[in-house]
């Protein structure tokens, strides 16, 4: 018998044979016992091997320290513009990704084909309107090129759609950016730079799409795309490519609704519409929402008591804590619902920006949605309020005995129960790989459930044995009606035998006894 | 593989609530593998929660062509490769957790399987970080050889190529100490 080496054997039972090889192999294996033995033994090696490697395992709550650095349930303090839920951004993008594979343009790209709800029909339609070009630009080093293909712009966003090849041959299209000298900026006509809205690349694939925002930049009439790259495809080089758009002719199908700052006002909150912007690649509603003037003055004269009693030193920083929100949906000419923000559901929308005001709780929103096809008269439903405000509850417990015995307690919808509060090390991830900076911190953490209305319970107070306070936001997770969430304070000195901890501020949502409509159409 | 793409919808849909079931998916095979690359459990699992982090963030880029665990070892290992690399810290190898499981009733096996396995580790350890990578990626994540190939950006037969021969390595390893591979891992 003709048996083959151990090598072959072995090369079999890791399937590194070629088709024909193996056939040889499994054929006389049938036939040897002692082959087949060998087979066997080397079988069992790979067992052993895989048992072993996929053996350690990591702490169980390795899922729960990533997961808390996912949903920052607490808002950045101060004033400046901060951004809720810009992944339906990433819907719009993979509409685009799915039809780059059968289609050679983007124009026809995006002409072509979305079918389904979560499509950007608003690229579809921007098409339709003529508002794509064959822009055909390109620059080549060290035998790649970068070419811009099609560019999509109306007076919400500027879309750009490019391809890499080497020797005339698309290859994948990611372009480094993250830690990387390359940049791809879009400059207004005073060489000011435009915050980008989205980046997409897919692999095996052979467009990269960049998007920009142009909401509530009116005063654009011209800009410029600039590709800075140095470093592509692994190689170092230099491609550099202006590509202007001039959007005065475009921003003329553009439709503005004023909206005559028409105001609502319940349970001590106002809302204040301004306008309705109707762009063919996305709609704008634009608002403000506020306390009431004497809400302000009840809100400031709790934080003044706040103050008194636990120090300004303390308190002060967290004046900008309190907000106000809004819960709506939006009908078009038939009653159906169109868009929606702050419900459950995805609404529709491709992003939403809140800046805060100087007046306590005041913000301006500009919420963005996808455009349907029927932009027909719209009208505005106003569901619901959100009040972020102080909060008149505390609790008191021995965190000696927490790990024997949480403390649970209820609140507003919510039942709780503090599983631990305790200082602690944990290490503490930063943006970019540098030695561990280990911090210490008094974790508290809380976990439980809560019913579909319950008020989110905001930022918390804590006092150690010396009289220092200290607050701290919370963070973690809201899984279906299961919610865990940790504080964390600066490392307490003296842990009190019996610790207190205050609830500062809790987000509270008012539904409307009726709701509020509002047209937004011009008659 | 329909789970994962649910998932995956979910969240870009802005519920990143689901993400916690990609994470305690792939959290161990990935663990399993980096740690045996930078050899301290510090260092590995805080790359490995980076590396999910970036994840995250990249989500939208996952077209669903392809299958999701090739694509999240993809971004995930070269994220904690590349890291690993530019810093290059000299850390001293810590030994890893002791398995606190005995068997009650033949405790003597459960030593000699835990000898082994530490055999297996040091053997692991010695490779050359090329080869080591591909027989993790192999045993630890069930990757093809395809996939493994794409993640490191080699031809598929080098990829056999390098398996075989550090397999072929930690048996002459073996042999030399004491035994045959095989036997070791047949005695249980």
């Amino acid at each position: 018998m003709n048996c083959p080496t151990i090598d072959e054997l072995s090369m079999y039972a890791d399937d590194l044979l070629t088709g024909k090889e193996a056939e040889r192999v499994f054929i006389h294996a049938e036939g040897c016992p002692r082959c087949r033995e060998v087979l066997e033994a080397f079988r069992s090696e790979q067992q052993f091997i895989q048992e072993t490697l996929q053996d350690p395992r990591l702490p169980d709550d390795f899922t729960d320290q990533i997961m808390g650095q996912l949903e920052p349930v607490k808002r950045p303090k101060g004033k400046g513009p901060w951004k809720k839920m810009l992944l339906s951004a990433a819907g719009v993008v993979l509409a685009v990704g799915v039809s780059a594979a059968l289609s050679p343009s983007f124009a026809q790209l995006i002409g072509g084909f979305f079918s389904s709800e979560q499509a950007d029909e608003g690229l579809q339609l921007a098409n339709e309107a003529g508002l794509t070009e064959r822009v055909d630009l390109s620059v080549e080093d060290q035998g790649i090129t970068l070419k811009v293909e099609d560019v999509a712009a109306d007076s919400s966003r500027v879309t750009l759609s490019y391809q890499i090849l080497k020797n005339g041959k698309p290859q994948n299209s990611f372009i480094e950016q993250d830690e990387s000298p390359n940049q791809v900026l879009a400059l207004d006509q005073n060489g000011n730079e435009i915050g980008r809205l989205g980046y997409s690349w897919w692999d095996g694939e052979e467009y990269g799409v960049y998007e920009f925002s142009l909401r509530g930049r009116e005063e654009i009439e011209q800009l410029i795309i600039r590709f800075d790259v140095s470093e592509l495809k692994g190689k170092e080089g230099s491609w550099q490519l202006d590509v202007p758009i001039d959007l005065r002719e475009k921003r003329q199908l553009t439709e503005a609704v004023p909206l005559h700052d028409s105001s609502f006002e319940e349970h001590g909150m106002q809302v204040s519409l301004q306008k309705l912007e109707k762009a063919p690649s996305s709609m704008e509603l634009y608002y403000e929402t506020s306390f009431t003037a004497e809400r302000q003055a009840e809100i400031e004269e709790v934080m003044e008591n706040f103050s008194r009693r636990f120090g300004k030193g303390a308190i002060a920083p967290l004046q900008s804590i309190f907000s106000t929100e809004i819960a709506y949906h939006v009908l078009d000419e038939t009653g159906k619902e169109q868009y929606s923000w702050n419900r459950q559901e995805d609404g529709g929308m491709l992003q939403g920006e809140g800046q805060d005001l100087d007046t306590l709780g005041a913000v301006k929103w500009v919420n963005s949605f996808v455009p349907r096809k029927e932009q027909s008269n719209l009208t505005f439903v106003l569901d619901g309020m959100y009040a972020t405000e102080p909060s008149d509850f505390s609790i008191t417990l021995k965190p000696e005995e927490l790990a024997r015995k949480p403390f649970s307690f209820e609140y507003e919808g919510n039942q709780l129960e503090v599983v631990r509060a305790k200082n602690e090390t944990n290490y503490h991830l930063q943006k970019s790989w540098k030695p561990l900076a280990k911090e210490s911190f008094f974790m508290v953490e809380m976990k439980g459930t809560r019913t579909k209305n319950a008020s989110d319970l905001d930022y918390w107070l804590v006092e150690d044995g010396k009289g220092n306070v200290y607050a701290s936001g919370p963070s973690g997770s809201v899984v279906n009606d299961e919610v865990d969430f940790q504080l964390s304070f600066p490392v307490l000195e003296e842990v009190p035998e019996e610790l207190t901890l205050h609830l500062f501020s809790v987000r509270r949502y008012k539904e409307l006894d009726q709701p509020w409509k509002v047209p937004m159409f011009q008659e | 593989m329909e789970e994962e793409q649910q998932w995956v919808r979910e969240v870009l849909k802005g519920n990143p609530q689901a993400f916690a079931y990609i994470i305690d998916k792939y959290k161990n095979p990935l663990y399993a593998t980096i740690l045996r690359m930078v050899k301290n459990p510090q260092d590995a699992q805080d790359l490995v929660q980076e590396a999910f982090l970036k994840v995250y963030r990249q989500l939208d880029k996952y077209q669903e062509t392809g299958t999701f665990s090739s694509w999240l070892y993809r971004v995930a290992v070269n994220h904690c490769m590349d890291e690993f690399r530019k810093k290059r810290i000299r850390t001293t190898p810590a030994e890893f957790a002791e398995d606190q499981a005995v068997d009650r009733n033949h405790p003597e096996i459960v030593y000699l399987k835990k000898e082994k396995q530490r055999q297996l580790e040091r053997l692991i350890g010695t490779l050359p970080e090329d080869e080591r990578l591909i027989v993790l990626l192999r045993y630890a994540n069930d990757c093809s050889y395809e996939e493994i190939g794409r993640m490191v950006n080699v031809p598929v037969s080098t990829v056999r190529n390098k398996l075989h021969r550090a397999k072929k390595k930690m048996r002459d390893t073996v042999k030399r100490e004491r035994g045959t591979f095989n036997e070791l891992s047949n005695d249980r």
